[in-house]
Parts: C-alpha cells; sequence; structure tokens
C-alpha cells in the first residue's frame, strides 16, 4: 500500500480534462476476402473455404487422430473441458474452435469462446483448426471496435501457426504453439 | 568496460562484425517493405505518439482507473517501488502458491530487475522459454537484443551448446532441428510448470487487461497449463482503451520484424477458474523519467527497431552496451539513470537520427542522446583528456583567422590525423576538397 501510494505520488492522478483525440484514414483492400487469405498465407497459416452444408466433410478430410473441440462435430473426440490433466492435454493432435471475425491486413482471427474455459487447447495441439463464420475487417482498428464492446476472460488474435526466427534469423514455423493452423471460412 | 573498449573487441573479427551488421540490416529491410505497405502508417505513428503522450500525462489516473478494474475481473494487483520490492513481491506470490518450477516468456523488465538470479539464489528454477532467450539463458549471458535475443549468435553456436545441453545430434546446426530440440525440451516444462511469469506489451485501463504479443505461443502454452499467472510490467504500459489497441498492433510487428502483427495477441483480463493471476506494477525510476526531460522515452514500446536500423549497434553488437536495453533507446535510460557508468552510451551515436526516423511511437531518440552529450560534458565523468580535446577544438573553431588555416593545411594534416591521433583510430578525418569554400568564394567576380 505504502509503495502505492508513494509511486501514484509522482504523478498525475486527476481525471483528464481533456480529450485524446485522433484519426486515421484507413485505406479498404478491393477485395477483404483476398486480403484476408494473402496475408494469412503470408504468416504461414492455410486457409479454405466451406459451404455450411459441406463444414462436416471438409472437416473429416483435415482432422485424424484426437480432436478436441466445445462444438459437437462429427470429427470431435473430445471436449478439452472435460480434460483436467495437462498430459493428456498434451496427447490431442488437433483442435476446432470457433472465430468471430477475422482481420484482413493480417489474417488473424479474433477468438473469444465463452463455453471454453480450456485455454490450453489453442496452443498446445498440433494442428489448430479455426472456423470462421462472422465477417472480415479492414484492419486492427475496425477489430477493436468491435471487441471494445464485447465481454470476454480471455481472449486472443491468431495470425497462422507458431513461429520463430530466432536462430540466424531463419524462418521455421511451430516454436511452441500449434504447427499448422488452418482456417475454414464457412459461407453464409 | 566501456563502449567504446567492447566494440573494439566486437569488431576484431571482421567479418563476424559484417555478417551481425547484415543480419540486422535485413530486418530492417522488411521493417521498410510491411510499413511501405500501410498508406496511412505516418498517421499511425503519429496517433500512437499522441497516445502515449496523453496516458503519461495522465499516468497516475490511469494507473489506478487499471487497478480498479483489474480488480474486479480477479486479478490481484500489487506496486513496487523499484527492483528489489518486485523481486519480493514475486517471491512471496511463488511461495504461497508453493510454485518451484516456473516457467517465463519474455520480460525486458525481469531482466532490468534481476529476477532469474535472485529465485536461482532462492531455490526456484525459472526457465525461459522464448527460444532466443532460452538460448542465451543456456549460455548464461543476457539477450543482446530485445526482440532477437540471440541475434548475436551463428547457428554453429547454438547447435554445439545444444549439443552439450540439450543433447541434440552432433553437427546438426539446421535451424529447423535445432527449433523443434528446443520445443521438446521446453515442453516438458511447459507441462510441469507450477507458475508462468509474462511481461506486459500493454495493460489497457478501461477493460483492466493485459495484453501480451509472441510469436512462438510461449507466453499463452505457458499461462494456461500454470497455476498461476505473474504479469510484470512498468507503469509506462498503460494505455486507456481497448480502442487504442487498433493502432499499437498496427505499428509494433510491422516495425520490429516486418510481419503484420505477431502470431499471438493475447488479452489476459479474468484468469481461469481455479487459478490465480497477479500483476506486479513497478516503477523503478520511470516516475523520474517522466518527471524529466526526457519523459517521451517512456512511449516506448520495445520493438526494436532503433538498434535494427542503428549503424553503431549493427557494428557493436548488444552486449557492448553496460546498460539491460541495448542500442539508442537503450542508451538514453542508462544514461538516465547512471550518468557516471553508463553516460558515455551518450556516444554510442552518430547523431544520424535513422532512430527518430523508425520509431513507431516517434520518440526524438537522438535528440535525447545528444542532451545527454552535454550533461556528461559537464559532468565529472567524463575523461579529462577528451574533455581537453574538445575544448581546445572549440577554441579553434571559434577563431576565424586560426581556423582558416587548420582548412588550408588539412590536406596534409588530415592523413596525418589519420594515423597518428586516437580519433583516426578506427575512423577517417574527411578528405579535404581541393579549395575551400573561402578561397573559392575569394576567386568568384
Ligand atoms: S525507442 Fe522506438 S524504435 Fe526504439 S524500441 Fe522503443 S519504440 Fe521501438
Amino acid at each position: 500500500m505504502m509503495s502505492k501510494s508513494k509511486i501514484l505520488s509522482c504523478l498525475n492522478c486527476n481525471e483528464p480534462r481533456d480529450e485524446l483525440i485522433y484519426s486515421i484514414s484507413t485505406q479498404e483492400p478491393e477485395s477483404l476476402k483476398k486480403s484476408f487469405t494473402d496475408a494469412l498465407e503470408l504468416a504461414g497459416g492455410e486457409f479454405l473455404e466451406s459451404k455450411e452444408e459441406s463444414l462436416e466433410s471438409t472437416l473429416q478430410e483435415l482432422t485424424s487422430k484426437s480432436v478436441a473441440s466445445s462444438y459437437n462435430y462429427k470429427v470431435t473426440t473430445i471436449n478439452p473441458n472435460a480434460i483436467d490433466n495437462t498430459l493428456d492435454l498434451s496427447k490431442l493432435d488437433c483442435a476446432i474452435v470457433e472465430a468471430k471475425f477475422g482481420v484482413a491486413e493480417n489474417g488473424a482471427v479474433w477468438i473469444n469462446e465463452e463455453d471454453n474455459i480450456n485455454r490450453a487447447i489453442y496452443t498446445i495441439v498440433n494442428h489448430l483448426i479455426v472456423i470462421l463464420k462472422g465477417e472480415i475487417v479492414p484492419t486492427m482498428l475496425e477489430a477493436y471496435e468491435l471487441i471494445e464492446y464485447e465481454d470476454f476472460n480471455y481472449g486472443l488474435f491468431i495470425s497462422g501457426p507458431s513461429k520463430t526466427a530466432d536462430i540466424e534469423q531463419t524462418l521455421v514455423i511451430g516454436a511452441h504453439g500449434a504447427k499448422k493452423t488452418t482456417v475454414v471460412l464457412v459461407a453464409s | 568496460m566501456n563502449h567504446a573498449k567492447k566494440s573494439r573487441e566486437f569488431l576484431k573479427d571482421s567479418s563476424y562484425a559484417k555478417w551481425h551488421d547484415e543480419a540486422l540490416w535485413y530486418v530492417r529491410e522488411k521493417r521498410d517493405r510491411a510499413t511501405a505497405e500501410v498508406k496511412e502508417f505516418e498517421q499511425l505513428r503519429e496517433a500512437a505518439q499522441k497516445i502515449k503522450e496523453y496516458t503519461l500525462k495522465h499516468l497516475g489516473y490511469y494507473l489506478e482507473q487499471f487497478e480498479e478494474n483489474a480488480t474486479k475481473n480477479g486479478i490481484v494487483v500489487h506496486w513496487a517501488q523499484d527492483a528489489k520490492e518486485h523481486n519480493k513481491i514475486v517471491e512471496q506470490i511463488l511461495k504461497n502458491a508453493k510454485a518451484k518450477l516456473i516457467v517465463k516468456s519474455k520480460s525486458m523488465l525481469t531482466e532490468e530487475c534481476g529476477l532469474n538470479s535472485h529465485l536461482e539464489d532462492s531455490g526456484y528454477t525459472i526457465i525461459d522459454t522464448d527460444l532466443g532467450e532460452r538460448i542465451v539463458q543456456l549460455r548464461g549471458e543476457a539477450p543482446s537484443h530485445i526482440v532477437l535475443p540471440a541475434i548475436h549468435l551463428k547457428k554453429e553456436q547454438i547447435g554445439k551448446l545444444f549439443e552439450e545441453k540439450l543433447n541434440s545430434q552432433k553437427g546438426n546446426f539446421d535451424p529447423t532441428y535445432l527449433t523443434s530440440v528446443a520445443r521438446d525440451n521446453l515442453r516438458e516444462k511447459f507441462l510441469t510448470a507450477d507458475a508462468a511469469i509474462t511481461g506486459a506489451n500493454f495493460a489497457v485501463a478501461k477493460s483492466g487487461s493485459i495484453v501480451v504479443c509472441t510469436n512462438e505461443g510461449n507466453a499463452d502454452l505457458g499461462t494456461s497449463l500454470a497455476k498461476t499467472h505473474i504479469v510484470s510490467m512498468g507503469i509506462e504500459k498503460i494505455i486507456p482503451s481497448l480502442r487504442d489497441l487498433g493502432v499499437f498492433t498496427r505499428v509494433l510487428a510491422r516495425s520490429a520484424t516486418g510481419q503484420a502483427i505477431t502470431t499471438y495477441t493475447s488479452h489476459f483480463k479474468v484468469p481461469s477458474i481455479g487459478k490465480e493471476l497477479h500483476v506486479v506494477i513497478v516503477d523503478n525510476q520511470r516516475s523520474s523519467i517522466l518527471n524529466s526531460d526526457n519523459q517521451s522515452a517512456l512511449s516506448c514500446i520495445r520493438c526494436g527497431a532503433c538498434m535494427n536500423t542503428c549503424p553503431v549497434y549493427r557494428r557493436s553488437g548488444g552486449h557492448s552496451y553496460s546498460y539491460t536495453i541495448p542500442g539508442p533507446i537503450g542508451s538514453i535510460l542508462g544514461a538516465f539513470r547512471e550518468l557516471k557508468d553508463d553516460g558515455d552510451l551518450a556516444y554510442a551515436c552518430t547523431l544520424c537520427a535513422s532512430c527518430d526516423n523508425v520509431c513507431p511511437v516517434k520518440i526524438p531518440i537522438h535528440n535525447h542522446l545528444y542532451s545527454f552529450r552535454k550533461e556528461y560534458v559537464k559532468s565529472s565523468y567524463m575523461p579529462k583528456f577528451k574533455l581537453l580535446a574538445y575544448k581546445s577544438a572549440a577554441k579553434l573553431m571559434q577563431n576565424r583567422a586560426i581556423f582558416n588555416r587548420i582548412v588550408r593545411f588539412s590536406k596534409y594534416s588530415n592523413p596525418l590525423l589519420n594515423r597518428l591521433s586516437l580519433w583516426g583510430k578506427g575512423r577517417d578525418m574527411p578528405k579535404p576538397a581541393k579549395k575551400s569554400f573561402r578561397e573559392w568564394y575569394d576567386e568568384q567576380e
């Protein structure tokens, strides 16, 4: 407590009277979907499109062994919320999660799943499949406009698979997180 | 050892120095390509600068707002005045949680505080999980760059290190292979760690949440598996609202590595059921910087762009700087904290201002360094012979007659100075023109 008041005593704690104003004119790309796929592929991710009715068969082709998902797809073998042992989690091959929207400029998807309490599945599996049913926004500015009033406990943008270039600037896919990330855009 | 001496060591192997220079220039070029693709990039830099300036101006208000909202979210907020208090708080949290093994993702603040050695001395095992940081940790050295901690090492050196420490195949120096060795080794640690420590790229006052950006996924994997998550953050990491992140997430990775965004941009707001989330807010002289002429140095978002572009950093390496954070921004912070020991860093600079031009929050970096030179000269720390040289040079340059004579004489004296003087070691005096401007001018009709 002492430290808090000592630190704050050196800082301005009054409510701001001036306003923070800035404006940015973003350039919207011709095709949001094309920019999104280009950026996603540049980030090392894969892109697929599927109709709602053929989604199950698309997922069947994409997955093989253990598939964790809190959604009841035919390929789902387990609900991640039912796993409480980290070792079992680490044996999972694949996870299917849902994103709220995508971002055209960088191929990122926003994931905020209230139903999924097991946060490790986004990084612990080898293959992350992201179902994208929502819209694609041009840039992160529009993205955060959508999130600003959203309620979330833990949310993340993911753009492609986990990667590193820490050894001589050589890009290596699959650092600690998923080695493969596939975004499946579901056409409505 | 001061910067000049350490740089000399670094430059001894000229092919290595060239390799290092080119490796960083490559990153700078990636940054240029990525930023050129965004037409409104300059507007974004201006906005980023504005947001930071505004928040710093009202820092106390936003810190309190952050604490209030974070507490509502179930986060435990702690305050530390200095490094010692920070380390004590972290240790107490770990003790309460009965944690022994800790995984840590990148955090320059914990480097600044010397957290690793503090915890190791108290019997904890702390593992850096960012690949570059893990490499330097295994070598027992500090990161040489804030974004690319092992940029000073060649793959052969890393391969040999892994052979010795991680039992990798002899003679296999392939980066993909070496990364997979580190992945497997660290997976074990992730699965058994009791606590995870992360830094914070941003702390959002209005939502009471913490934002961490990584490419590897180590922050998310570590925090989601361990029972306790501790965030170490400096007071300057605050931004008012999520909306402002739209600006920062657009400039950060582009400036750092030339990516459009980091792979993971994670928002921690409410801890998972049955788990703990602690945030330690650290001052450690930041409030003094805030109340000085160097305030804008606190706007730094640690992208590393000023290092990649700096002609001195590229040719002297991160380990030549005596402060935890190397390169242009580190020289400001170092000189501010310890003018005596780190004031010479103000001279590890050509005043070319290339750093100012790439900085995503538009910090006038070179102006700060220039002002530290003035302070250093006025202090008693400046080596006496340098001071004498400066003073004599000033005298000569102020006297027109003498100055003109020197200029005329320079075609003979400069080559001599290159060979004989201290100044000429490692640099060349400019080649004088055949005629001085004055001589030329006098000849005109
Ligand atoms: S001073 Fe600017 S360029 Fe340097 S690391 Fe900080 S934000 Fe990046």
